[in-house]
């Protein structure tokens, strides 16, 4: 194989687009270590697929113990007083910097993920013929889409397609039947001037339905969330996109399925139209630019336990704060929100617990 | 001074050179359609069905056929008796023939005749030993009350490919859309009706036209679209007696039209068509006048968008929708957020998140603050098929809710309406 990654991509990049947080400004001077280690495994896994997902796999076994670890110990602690929150929040930063920021943001956003894509658009290019251009660009982008989109769903889209069996599960009990034909119909007829009916049926079915298997498990999500923020609307809503999507649901499940065929067929005609090198970098970028995307995926699915266990903190510590500073304005922040907005207002220091930068190296036992 | 007469019977070839006028085999087959057309008769819808394979081209028609001289005199060059209608130069069925293949059959009967009168042609026999004062001409007894023409070209000289084959349908359609529209006739290729293809035009745009300038008259359409990958693809299709002319024609417009596009179709008459019946006579005084008038009329109403944003080029596709600005952070009060976003609306939003997925879904369009190509939200966009430009920085901030905007995923740029 052939492919050459310019050096200059492997090195840390100072932005990265998804970056809310503005971690890039902040981690690599709070770590200073983050850069080596980054450019590490940059070096060692931008041309190797399988070894980024074991990386990804071992990044994401130990973010969990450490997360569980630290909420354990967080729950248990008597007596918390800002100080023990401020040292919580660091240790919870620095955790999140090693274990979820490389592979979630780093590869996921990063330079490598970007010469990927481009390599394989620019292959595709190549690759597609057609004798007008509005066929080709379209065939272009049809080819660039289904590779990009591979043949892994992501939260968004297997929630889509998890709405397919819940919803065969919802038509096959009998009590709810009635009901289900009524709110059909309400949606089919309106479901923004018709939300309040929608849902009250929805609340009746949903006193059916709520210990059923099935819609347990395909409705996890949104299930969780009504936990997460103690509202039934987020059920209620995905309830009713079950049935306002229904047909293209169905298409996206059928788009699926036939997404590894067709994927195929791509690489089959890259083997035979493009040179060997050309063929070794469209497979690469292919693998590559799944791999970023889907390890996103799978290390968002801690978002969940870390989240509310976070931002939990964070709000205490602003209660805390705002007592003493009346004019401090309430702002919601994400994971870095203690370098940016919650800082400002601690005592001195406590301060300097924040700015110090951390030299020392991330382990599980030193957390 | 000497004076002698000369014999100036045009040299035999002539047959087969008048077909070398650069048509397409859309073009040839349209004027064997002309002339089912041309035959038509009054209250009765006129059938004609195209058949095309390796073997032969087949156009027939429930036309009333000729009589004797007309089947004679079908075959002569340059000779037509034809007023107000779509053949006029005595040329068609002889240029589109030869061009399609060496060998022609034509049968043609009227419904009250009990003959049937058939001609064949032979390239390569006329070629040899053809003779301007001795053509053959057949005729059948055929007692019934059948009535129509059938022109099978044989020994065909074009290369078919399937995507020819398609394109020949689809253009079939658009090209005699009026007819079909109409109600006038049924077209039928290889067994399929030809459809008459929509445009994709901006809800509410459409604006009627009809001009009236000396001895000419524009009558039609027009309205706006959103320019495709081929920004060239705008125009108007131009009609003369209810047959396409051109195809995105420019007649009129400037070529400022990047994002909202005129498209239209414009019957004009009064104005000549060249004998290969593929475009207007430009060099005339009416055509002239025609273009000028309509320049005069469409200045007003050609103009770029203004660019408002960029981004990345997140999910392709262009669409207009109504801004809203939705919050999908943590702290928003996600009940409220949802039920601002309408089928078809334009999210604005910093970023999606998952739990959003009924109000992404209703969206016609997703901007977003951050994020690039590989963002949720570009790909979530993607997966859903809703054009997306993402990471523009101040989206959130720029825009008003309840604004109409135009949306182009595939460049990157968000457009005032
Ligand atoms: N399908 C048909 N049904 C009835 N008459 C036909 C048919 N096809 C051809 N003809 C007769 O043959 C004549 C010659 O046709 P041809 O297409 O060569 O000339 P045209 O239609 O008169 O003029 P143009 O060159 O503009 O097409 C026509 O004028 C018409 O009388
Ligand atoms: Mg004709």
């Amino acid at each position: 194989m052939n492919i050459k990654i310019p050096e200059y991509l492997l090195k840390m990049p100072t932005y990265l687009p998804n970056d809310i947080e503005g971690m890039i400004f902040t981690y690599p001077n709070k770590f200073p270590l983050i850069k080596k280690r980054y450019e590490e495994v940059a070096k060692k896994y931008a041309m190797d697929p399988a070894g980024f997902r074991e990386y990804g796999d071992s990044q994401k076994a130990e973010l969990v113990v450490a997360l569980d670890n630290l909420k354990k110990e967080y729950e248990e602690h008597k007596d918390k007083d800002l100080e023990y929150m401020v040292r919580m929040d660091q240790r919870l930063n620095k955790l999140f910097c090693f274990r979820f920021w490389i592979v979630n943001y780093l590869f996921a956003d990063g330079p490598i993920h970007s010469f990927y894509v481009d390599n394989l658009k620019l292959l595709i290019r190549k690759l597609v013929k057609a004798d007008e251009t509005e066929k080709y660009e379209a065939k272009v982008e049809e080819i660039i889409q289904t590779l990009l989109q591979s043949d892994y769903a992501d939260e968004y889209l297997q929630q889509a397609l998890d709405c397919n069996t819940a919803l065969n599960e919802l038509k096959s009990i009998k009590e709810i039947e009635s009901n289900l034909n009524k709110v059909t119909r309400l949606i089919d007829e309106d479901p923004m001037k018709n939300v309040n009916d929608i849902n009250n049926i929805w609340k009746e079915v949903w006193e059916v339905i709520q210990n059923n298997e099935v819609i347990g498990k395909k409705l996890r999500h949104a299930i969780y969330q009504v936990k997460f923020r103690s509202s039934m609307l987020p059920l209620y809503n995905i309830l009713t996109h079950t049935i306002e999507f229904r047909k293209e649901n169905l298409q996206l499940q059928e788009k699926y399925d036939n997404m590894h065929l067709k994927i195929e067929e791509i690489f089959n005609k890259a083997k035979k139209e493009l040179s060997a090198d050309e063929y070794d970098l469209l497979k690469m970028s292919y693998e590559q630019a799944k791999n970023f995307a889907m390890y996103k995926d799978v290390m968002g699915a801690v978002d969940g336990k870390l989240i509310p266990f976070w931002f939990g903190i964070h709000d205490e510590i602003r209660d805390i704060l705002k007592k003493s500073n009346p004019n401090m304005p309430i702002k919601s922040v994400g994971q870095a929100g203690m370098f940016y907005y919650l800082v400002w207002y601690l005592p001195t220091d406590l301060k300097s617990i924040v700015m110090t930068p951390d030299f020392t190296d991330f382990s599980l036992e030193n957390l | 001074m000497e004076k002698e007469y000369i014999d100036i019977t045009p040299h035999r070839s002539i047959m087969c050179k008048i077909s070398q006028t650069g048509y397409s085999v859309q073009e040839a087959i349209s004027e064997l359609i002309d002339n089912s057309i041309d035959a038509r008769l009054e209250n009765e819808k006129l059938t004609i069905k195209v058949t095309i394979n390796k073997e032969h081209i087949i156009i027939e028609d429930t036309g009333k056929g000729m009589n004797k001289s007309q089947a004679k005199d079908s075959i002569r060059l340059g000779y037509s008796s034809k007023k107000e209608k779509l053949g006029e130069f005595g040329l068609g069925l002889k240029t589109a023939t030869s061009f399609l293949g060496e060998e022609f059959v034509l049968k043609t009967k009227q419904k009250d005749l009990s003959e049937e009168y058939i001609i064949k042609y032979d390239e390569n026999e006329w070629l040899e030993k053809g003779d301007w004062f001795k053509f053959p001409f057949i005729i059948e007894e055929k007692n019934d009350k059948t009535h129509g023409t059938i022109v099978k070209v044989n020994k065909i000289k074009i290369d078919l490919t399937d995507e020819l084959l398609r394109k020949i349908k689809e253009e079939l359609g658009r090209r005699f859309a009026p007819f079909i529209l109409n109600d006038e006739i049924y077209l039928y290729f290889n067994g399929e009706k030809c459809e008459v293809p929509k445009p994709d035009i901006i809800e509410g745009t459409k604006k009627e036209i009809d001009i009236k300038i000396g001895k000419c008259e524009i009558k039609g359409w027009w309205a706006y679209q959103l320019a495709g990958y081929n920004k060239s693809y705008y125009g108007f299709n131009t009609f003369r007696r209810g047959r396409l002319v051109t195809v995105f024609d420019k007649i009129g417009l400037t070529n400022n039209q990047e994002i909202k596009q005129i498209i239209g179709e414009l019957e004009i008459s009064g104005v000549d068509i060249t004998h290969d019946k593929k475009g207007w006579v430009k060099t005339s005084e009416e055509y002239k006048q025609v273009e000028e008038k309509l320049m005069e009329y469409f200045k007003e109403y050609e103009y770029k968008p203004k660019r408002l944003l960029t981004g990345y080029p997140a999910s392709k596709g262009k669409v207009i929708g109504t801004v809203r600005q939705v919050n999908m952070f943590h702290a928003g009060n996600m009940e409220q957020e949802i039920k601002k976003v309408n089928k078809g609306d334009i999210i604005v939003t910093a970023m999606t998140r998952p739990q959003y997925l009924i109000a992404i879904r209703r969206a016609g369009g997703i901007i977003t603050d951050l994020g690039g190509t590989l963002c949720h939200a570009a790909i979530v966009s993607r997966e859903f098929g809703i054009p997306a430009v993402v990471g523009t920085n101040i989206a959130t901030s720029v825009l008003q809710d309840g604004q109409k905007v135009i949306i182009d995923g595939g460049e990157g740029v968000v457009y005032e309406y």
